[in-house]
């Protein structure tokens, strides 16, 4: 019975931790830097989390996680509420669309992939903030978070990757 | 068999069908969120604070390695610039004994001159000192995540200072954690004056590294090197807090950098300067109508 018990958390956690990995990168963001050029660009983190998993792992990744993910980063920032979330489903219904097409490719076009659905979903952020505040943000400052955010990828892809690799090898 | 095929097909039909449904269902949620967000409910705001209080300790404990590599770099750069240091200190010292007595001069004087007036002073100033547990700055918000438990002093739209000036003002108050609007963020609106001047206008951040200063006439002398203070007006931030000085004006903007580095902000302080409780936004959003 306790084996069980055992056994079931393991496979929860197991489940949950593409969610509690991408959760983990978006608190990243807050952690205070005293980089002078951290306090206007800061990396999109939950954005490639969701790019990441949404491509490799649907299954352990679904729209609800990715509802929710964007709930958690809209609520921590001052932005308002919504607009992560619209950014990240955005992402997950182009990833939807586009997994056949990322198949077996070499990350080089992965990464530029990326870059195609990072960039109009971080638009659509921007107009819709935008909107909501009547007044257009600097576009600056949203391109060089694009810039830096698809700078990143490959090291949190890394992360992710190691993190899928064991989700793989438990489930041998 | 072709039947069951053709079941087959009917439901993952009907599975696309409802997932693209509920896709739809999720950002109509989102953009019924933001309208909600828009009205300023009291819901969405205890739902933030409530959720800043649960995910904020996440941030301090990955703020531990973050804080260590810095720390022992800064050790090294401190060491570097002792001497130096030590000489400025010394010449700052000085300085500041001469300043002293003359400010102790001037409290006498103004003590008096007050007294011939009739003049009621303001009641006192109470601070409390924050530690900064996260920060947020991109193109879509700046703002700080300060640990305020045991502080039941604090309130919205408190004046937040650094050792330098004003650094911003608290927006969301939580039991352990509370939120503080940067004077960069788009939202950040303070009636301030130029101190030599006296000219009035509005701090209005835009989410980039230096505010602008808007709403002045269109007359005005202005320079680069000007220092900005708050005014006063709309009775939420008192007058005369230095905020940062002219850097750049052009015909459509005018830049101000803030004398506080926003970006290494450790501990802030939160000034209770007992003003009247009033809604900041309402105030600010007053102050704005009467500047233009």
């Amino acid at each position: 019975m306790r084996e069980d018990l055992k056994e079931n958390i393991k496979i929860s956690l197991q489940k949950s931790l593409p969610f509690l990995l991408s959760l983990l990168f978006v608190f990243c963001i807050y952690v205070p830097s005293s980089v002078g050029i951290a306090n206007i660009v800061r990396p999109a983190m939950g954005a490639v989390c969701v790019f990441y998993w949404v491509l490799n792992r649907p299954d352990l990744f679904n729209m609800f996680t990715v509802f929710f993910l964007g709930f958690v980063s809209d609520i921590m920032s001052s932005v308002p509420l919504g607009a992560d979330i619209i950014t990240y489903l955005t992402i997950y219904v182009m990833v939807s669309n586009l997994t056949s097409f990322f198949i077996n490719k070499p990350f080089l076009v992965i990464w530029y992939g990326f870059a195609f659905v990072f960039v109009p979903a971080q638009l659509l952020k921007w107009l819709v903030v935008s909107v909501y505040y009547a007044h257009f943000l600097p576009v600056s400052g949203l391109f060089f978070t694009i810039l830096f955010t698809i700078a990143c990828y490959p090291v949190v892809s890394y992360v992710n990757d190691a993190a899928r690799k064991y989700l793989m090898n438990d489930e041998g | 068999m072709k039947r069951r095929r053709v079941l087959f097909v009917h439901l993952s039909r009907i599975r696309l069908m409802v997932k693209k449904f509920a896709i739809a269902l999720l950002f109509f949620v989102a953009f019924v969120m933001m309208l909600f967000n828009k009205t300023d409910s009291v819901l969405i705001d205890k739902t933030s604070s409530l959720a800043t209080n649960v995910f904020s300790p996440v941030v301090e404990v990955l703020v531990i390695p973050a804080k260590v590599v810095s720390g022992a770099l800064n050790y090294f750069y401190d060491f570097k610039n002792i001497r130096e240091e030590n000489r400025k200190l010394k010449d700052e010292n000085r300085e500041l004994i001469i300043k002293n007595s003359r400010a102790a001069a001037l409290e006498i004087e103004n003590r008096l001159l007050a007294n011939l007036l009739n003049y009621i002073p303001p009641e006192g100033v109470s601070y409390s000192t924050a530690r900064v547990v996260a920060e947020e700055g991109d193109a879509f918000s700046h703002a700080l995540i300060i640990y305020s438990a045991g502080n039941d002093t604090i309130k919205k739209g408190q004046v937040v200072l650094s050792d330098n000036g004003v650094v911003g003002r608290v927006e969301r108050v939580g039991q352990v954690y509370s939120k503080v609007i940067l004077v960069t963020d788009i939202n950040s609106k303070i009636p301030v004056m130029v101190e030599k001047s006296r000219i009035r206008g509005i701090l209005s951040g835009d989410n980039t590294g230096m505010p602008k200063l808007i709403f002045t006439p269109l007359e005005a002398d202005l320079n680069v090197g000007d220092k900005i203070v708050t005014s006063g007006v709309a009775g939420v931030f008192p007058a005369g807090l230095p905020i940062g000085k002219i850097v750049a004006i052009d015909k459509n903007n005018i830049k101000i950098k803030t004398f506080s580095d926003l970006d290494r902000l450790e501990y802030v302080r939160l000034v209770d300067y007992h003003l009247a409780d009033v809604s900041y936004e309402e105030d600010i959003a007053q102050s704005v109508e009467n500047e233009e």
